[in-house]
């Protein structure tokens, strides 16, 4: 018999209320296998690895069959890997691996592979990571095999609350598609890419409880809560309806303030905010519309060359993406961030980097000016797009811009481009805005220079905090110490604040730090109008803010930066917002 | 013995000698009885594998020298020189 009522706390990332059941994503470990063998044995293995391979080939055969014919690339990277398990050479240095070393199979691919994997690594080459991934896939395929484990990645049925240890970027894809109803992940920062685009497709989520995946097994129901960061498993009837009473009162708050959602987000004493949407897709334009934006703040590039690597230096790709977004928006303006890879937020699974330090490493705008070929065909296809239809404001901006010197750089391309468009016959129509992503200390402390060649400004303050800081916000280890309203960071921003207004220039805030209702209250309070948030917070950001009075908000911030601690900064609104803040926030009742 | 035919061509599209693209050109070489090799620099891969066609190490731009043996060897490196002039066949619908 299960213990009813077992509580868990985590951390929840992405709010919502939700009741099924689980199921845990079990991955065996990869252990190596390795031993030697005697001469009499090498014959043995390698009717080992040939029937690995067999059933490798065998296994990407019954894949292939499920996915429908459109998916054309999807198919030839399946038929890349058969071909890849087939390969001649392959086979020829695995088994000669065997035969002269004297090692078992599993040994022997692997020693055949790290030399394939030494050769890519030797070039530097955008690439290389997808073959060395290819590689990867394969290799563990092949061993899965001769280790009789299971090979196929578990999809979880509808409704499910997904348990899991770890999941990339690439597996949360495929796993939201699934109509999933939750998910429960062990290691995995507020805003690492993963929870990023667990927030596109609106998962409930909780982070952060360990040993999770193995005190609950599929199958356990699950109370999972969110906003609280509280799991519940094996829950009692009374539990559950208790539950069920509290969701039926979120829904009902939530429905409230989505009818709400499409007035302005003024304040008592009648100034207006305008809240935009942060997306990481073309189709969150719905979710962006439904929820009340007023524009896109911030149309993050980087899944896009994600999903397609391989096509990313083709302007063509920004091109079709860009149209669509442009075509299906009528909110403006548009703000597209141009590729920010590089770091925690390399596209692929392989540890991409042998850098030291990855965060303080080649990414972002230092990778696109280093890789100008990439950054252009990408200004390239969002210009071209633009020419095309133009029926609303287009912003660009450049992320992680750290100096002068990087900014006109980054400047001179576009410039580059639009000559170039010129050129070619394009007229270029005259609304485009070329703005700075401020999000390291530096660019705040430069903030008067950079305001006088930036169009706008827009403050990313994950990245601000973290840089400010000095903590990395995916480290549960000290993730209590990310403060995002620490006065340092608050001084930071009413410094590039005030370089903004005195170059008469616009500034808004994209970055997760505005879905908190104490952090919008200083934003506002510090002359920010503009903030730009994931959909699904705009409803609450805009029920706060026409529930307070813009004057005394900005006393209370004016109290607020003369104030030492983070602690005290939120006290000291929640002393004189607390009615608000609470409002805005999902309520429930016993 | 036969003549060895051999014919040099730049790689135009933007992943060069990928995964993809080196699975195509691979399809296309099984289809000739010619003993087939690929040169790249100092580096030879044999044309009907996969794996010793990635290990080029061949991008954009890179000159690839193809070398074809046996009865069909003339037109086994004009289809595959083609092959590599469109790109692989791969990039025309994007």
């Amino acid at each position: 018999m299960k213990i009813k009522n077992q509580y868990y706390q985590g951390n929840g990332v992405i709010p919502g209320i939700v009741i099924g059941r689980a199921f845990v994503i079990e991955r065996e470990k990869d252990t190596d296998t390795h031993s030697h063998i005697v001469s009499q044995q090498v014959e043995i293995e390698i009717d080992r690895f040939k029937n690995a391979l067999k059933k490798g080939f065998d296994e990407l055969e019954m894949i292939k069959n499920k996915i429908s014919a459109d998916h054309k690339d999807p198919g030839h990277i399946l038929e890349a890997h058969q071909m890849m398990i087939q390969d001649e050479e392959l086979q020829k240095q695995v088994i000669e691996t065997i035969r002269h070393e004297l090692v078992n199979a599993e040994w022997a691919i692997n020693k055949t592979l790290e030399k394939w994997k030494t050769l890519f690594l030797s070039v530097d080459d955008e690439y290389m990571q997808e073959r060395i991934s290819d590689l990867k896939f394969v290799s563990r395929r092949l061993i899965r095999n001769l280790s009789g484990k299971n090979n196929y990645i578990a999809q979880p049925p509808p409704d499910a609350i997904v348990v899991a240890k770890e999941l990339s970027p690439a597996e949360t894809i495929q796993i939201g598609k699934n109509a999933i109803s939750g998910m429960v992940i062990e290691k995995g920062g507020k805003t690492s890419h993963t929870i990023i685009i667990a927030k596109a497709f609106e998962i409930p989520t909780i982070v952060g409880i360990k040993n999770i995946t193995t005190e609950v097994g599929t199958g356990d129901l699950l109370l999972l809560d969110a906003n609280s960061g509280q799991l519940i498993a094996n829950p009692d009837v009374e539990m559950v309806q208790k539950y069920r009473t509290r969701m039926h009162k979120a829904l009902a708050f939530e429905q409230n303030l989505l009818k709400q959602s499409a007035k302005p987000a003024k304040t008592k004493d009648d100034y207006t905010i305008k809240i935009s949407a942060n997306i990481d897709f073309v189709n969150e334009i719905e979710a962006a519309n439904s929820h009340g934006a007023e524009g896109i703040g911030l149309y993050r590039t980087e899944f896009l060359f994600i999903n397609n690597f391989r096509d990313a230096l083709d302007e063509k790709l920004h091109f079709k993406d860009t149209l669509k977004l442009l075509e299906s928006s009528s909110i403006s303006p548009i703000t597209i961030r141009t590729f920010d890879l590089g770091g925690d937020k390399f596209p692929l699974e392989a540890d991409f980097s042998n850098e030291p330090n990855p965060a303080l490493g080649l990414r972002s705008i230092r990778l696109a000016l280093k890789e100008r070929t990439i950054l252009k065909s990408q200004l390239r296809g969002i210009l071209r797009a633009y020419i095309k239809n133009h029926s609303v404001e287009l912003r660009i901006m450049f992320p992680l811009v750290g100096s002068m010197e990087e900014f006109l750089s980054a400047k001179e391309v576009y410039w580059e481009c639009i000559n170039e468009l010129l050129q070619e016959g394009h007229d270029i129509p005259d609304n485009i805005s070329i703005g700075t992503m401020i999000e390291l200390p530096s660019a705040c402390m430069i903030s008067d220079h950079l305001a006088t060649k930036s169009d706008f400004f827009s403050i990313g303050s994950n990245d601000l905090t973290q840089y400010s800081l000095g903590i990395d916000r995916n480290n549960d280890m000290i993730s209590d110490l990310y403060q995002p309203l620490h006065p340092g960071i608050l001084r930071l921003i009413k410094r590039t604040i005030k370089s903004a207004k005195n170059a008469k220039i616009p500034i808004s805030v994209c970055g997760d730090t505005a879905t908190d209702p104490i952090a919008a209250l200083i934003l506002i309070g510090m002359g920010i109008e503009n903030l730009s948030m994931p959909p699904a917070y705009i409803p609450h950001i805009k029920k706060l803010i026409r529930n307070i009075e813009l004057r005394k908000v900005e006393k209370i911030t004016e109290q607020a930066l003369e104030m030492q601690t983070a602690k005290g900064i939120i006290q000291l609104f929640i002393k004189n917002f607390e009615e608000a803040i609470d409002d805005s926030r999902l309520k429930y009742s016993e | 013995m036969s003549k060895i035919h051999e014919v040099e061509v730049t790689i135009k599209n933007s992943q060069g000698l990928h995964a993809r693209p080196a699975k195509v050109f691979v399809e296309n070489a099984n289809k000739f009885e010619s003993e087939i090799e690929v040169f790249h620099k100092d580096a030879i891969a044999n044309g009907k594998s996969i794996m010793s066609l990635l290990g080029l190490l061949a991008f954009k731009g890179c000159t690839l020298k193809i070398t074809a043996v046996g009865e069909d060897a003339a037109e086994a490196v004009s289809v595959l020189a083609e092959l590599i002039n469109n790109k692989f066949n791969l990039e025309e619908n994007n």
